[in-house]
């Protein structure tokens, strides 16, 4: 009897504590008139309050306009650490429990759309919405050829600098995106100004996947990029003659102590630092310094090089499991048009993804902000778009943060190179 | 007559038997819950990951599972950096294990004295061991900062020029190492605590009378008596330290040049993030089959003695 009964009791919370409830689309009978609301689900992870607080708002606006027929419902996940988001969409595919509509960063969703975890938006995005979308937003978004995941912001890295410092020595940084320093020029801004507790750069934002967002371009201006087009094969690119030359750039940076591998977080806003490689985001914390006189110049190129600039933000896309493709691409063209695109701009200080929203912003127009918008509608490039993203990002970012300590430059792209493509082969070759 | 002989002592065994078998269902409640969290929690994930490791698994493909055979094993076999992982491993627990139970038993009998603010020190020493170790390992990254660092800064003061520490390939794993004893020493001096404060006082009574001095108060008396307790301590350690992942998950990630991975690092990098779950099982089961090792060769080596 009573190990019956304990048995029953046990399989009785078990089942209620594993059934738990299914994330997807729920169809919700309005008591009076009959009539089906859809509710869809978004998952997205928790930001800054600020920006919170516009999701939720856009969503309200969306689900007024849209009384009695759609009705959408954000859950705002933390990330704690870096990966408890991704972990948890993990989990959720394992499940079957995606939501409709899921925020993923860029670089993601290569990862995401070659698992058919997410669905192509070419049926519901017009022409003119591609075409309006800053070409890095598209890029990031396009596997294989379809459109899987629509941008409302987008991001760039700059070059601060401090401009005591720099009129201390008497240099002028360029404000014309063709005059932009060269690695070599920016080098020796870097060897004058490095001295006396002051570091000639502050270019560590975290040695991870900043590593690969900020130092990719140092490949793509020297004209070869850490994997081919395709996202194939990364022997040849990440280790070919330009990208070696790109790395001991980097290392001899290092060797000569012109930047602190670990910085605080505030070395430039102290002074401590003459330039730095940051982006937008930084800008909110300056106001906090009000003995810092900034400037932004161009994010620094090789000589005779390709100009360029980091690219790629948070995108959201639609899950394979929702019941509601087309409600939910209908909520996500609206909540990602140019009115969407241009208050996020305005409230987290990033670029907008469409070139419409910059349009309605005048502060783009005049510097130092004009440097931000011109990298971003130009010469941004996308991370690379394979499904194999999560190895090349770790194994570049430990790659550079070796040879930023010592370690030797070929032998640790070459290794870079060889784990990529096995992991390539072994997982994604058709 | 027949009968009634027959049926008294069946009687008897049948009440006997229902009072033993409800006996025995009581005994079986009781343990229902634990054995069930145990199966649910413990053996199925380790009959799973067994078998997944016979598999390609990509944690987003959990449709597509392929069973691939003994391939896992043999990539792993042919994987330097298992090798190197499993090598930092066993590095970090053999020095590890012997420098942390003497440190933690030098302290425990420092403060087994009736010093003056014996119990500041107690506590001085035991609170790193409360703190969360993720909020230890960020705080040890800047005093190991290469450039402004207070170890270094007082390094300076003694005239030696700054120290790369975390961001070589040569220090890391040390450093790591001296931090983690610092740590987690205060742990196992509580334990050796209790243990001195149960050695009974006229044994080195007896001894002083006999002649004998600190030294060999402690090689005589109180060692073997504390014998169950190293024991103790010296399994937990081992287990602890061969499980280490905190420490360069926060701060090398596994770097300079793979200097700091460890087998635990290796695991999570295959299978949260490659999200290659087939292959990462694989790896565990081999660090399953290493740690079982580790426990039987620590206590075959103490049964010797």
């Amino acid at each position: 009897m009573q190990k019956g009964f304990y048995i029953a009791l046990m399989a009785v919370i078990l089942l209620t504590g594993c059934s738990g409830q299914s994330n997807s689309s729920n169809v919700k009978e309005e008591s009076g008139k009959g009539d089906k609301v859809i509710e869809l689900n978004f998952w997205r992870p928790q930001a800054k309050e600020i920006e919170d607080d516009f999701y939720a708002k856009r969503i309200e606006e969306f689900n007024k306009k849209n009384e009695g027929r759609i009705k959408v419902k954000m859950e705002v996940i933390t990330r704690g650490n870096s990966f408890a988001y991704e972990d948890k969409i993990n989990a959720a595919v394992a499940s079957h429990t995606l939501p409709d509509i899921v925020a993923m960063d860029g670089p993601n969703v290569a990862n995401y759309a070659s698992s058919d975890i997410i669905i192509p938006l070419d049926d519901y995005f017009t022409p003119e919405d591609m075409s309006d979308f800053v070409p890095s937003i598209v890029q990031q978004g396009t596997y294989q050829g379809k459109f899987y995941a629509a941008g409302l912001n987008e991001s760039s890295v700059v070059l601060f600098y401090n401009k005591k410092i720099m009129d201390q020595y008497g240099i002028t940084p360029p404000d014309k995106m063709e005059n932009a320093w060269s690695w070599d020029q920016w080098y020796d801004v870097m060897k004058k100004t490095s001295k006396e507790g002051v570091f000639g750069t502050n270019m560590i934002n975290d040695k991870g996947e900043w590593m690969t967002y900020a130092f990719e371009q140092f490949w793509i201006s020297n004209g070869t990029d850490i994997v081919n087009k395709e996202g194939t094969k990364a022997e040849g690119f990440v280790n070919s003659p330009q990208g070696i030359e790109a790395a001991t750039f980097l290392k001899k940076l290092a060797d000569e102590k012109l930047f602190n591998i670990d910085p605080k977080p505030t070395e430039f806003e102290e002074g401590k630092a003459a330039t730095k490689l940051g982006g937008p985001w930084n800008i909110p914390g300056f106001e906090d310094y009000p003995d810092l006189e900034w400037g932004i110049t161009y994010f620094p190129k090789k000589a005779g090089g390709t100009q360029t600039a980091p690219s790629g933000s948070w995108a959201v896309g639609i899950s394979a499991d929702s019941k509601y493709p087309k409600e939910s691409a209908e909520f996500l063209q609206w909540f990602t048009n140019t009115e969407g695109s241009m208050g996020m701009a305005k409230v987290i200080s990033m670029p907008a993804s469409r070139k419409s929203a910059f349009e309605g912003m005048s502060e783009y127009d005049n510097l130092p902000l004009r440097v931000i918008k011109e990298q971003v509608t130009t010469v941004s490039n996308a991370r690379p778009v394979t499904p194999a993203y999560p190895v090349l990002t770790q194994k570049f970012a430990e790659a550079l943060t070796d040879i930023m300590m010592g370690a030797d430059v070929t032998k640790s792209l070459n290794n870079v190179a060889k784990t990529y493509d096995e992991e390539y082969e072994r997982n994604f070759a058709e | 007559m027949e009968a009634t002989r027959v049926v008294q002592p069946k009687s008897e065994t049948v009440s006997l038997g229902r009072q033993k078998r409800r006996e025995r269902l009581v005994g079986y409640s009781f343990i229902t819950p634990a054995t069930l969290l145990l199966l649910l929690f413990l053996i199925l994930p380790f009959v799973l990951a067994i078998s997944f490791g016979f598999t390609k698994f990509n944690l987003l493909r959990p449709d597509k599972i392929q069973f691939i055979g003994l391939e896992n094993y043999k990539t792993l076999f042919q994987d330097s950096l298992f090798y190197k992982s499993l090598w930092n491993t066993l590095y970090f627990t053999a020095i590890v294990v012997p420098v942390q139970c003497t440190v933690a038993l030098i302290l425990a009998l420092l403060i087994n004295n009736k010093l003056k603010l014996r119990n500041i020190y107690r506590i001085a020493y035991f609170s790193p061991v409360v703190t969360s170790m993720t909020v230890i390992s960020i705080l040890w990254i800047s005093l190991y900062n290469p450039n402004e660092g207070l170890i270094n800064s007082a390094l300076n003061f003694l005239g030696i020029s700054n120290q790369p520490f975390l961001r070589s390939a040569s220090q890391a794993m040390n450093s790591i190492i001296f931090m983690s004893v610092w740590q987690a020493a205060g742990y196992q001096m509580m334990i050796f605590l209790a243990g001195l404060q149960g050695i009974p006082k006229d044994l080195y009574e007896a001894s002083a009378i006999d002649g004998a001095n600190k030294f060999k108060q402690l090689r005589y008396i109180t060692i073997p008596s504390l014998y169950n307790v190293i024991v103790f301590v010296v399994t937990i350690t081992t287990i602890q330290a061969v499980k280490l992942f905190i420490q360069p998950y926060i701060m090398t990630n596994g770097g300079p040049e793979n200097s700091t991975r460890t087998l635990a690092l290796l695991i999570y990098q295959q299978g949260f993030q490659f999200r290659n779950a087939g292959y990462a099982s694989a790896i565990s089961v081999v660090f399953f089959v290493l740690v079982v090792l580790i426990s039987f060769s620590i206590k075959r080596f103490f049964k010797d003695r």
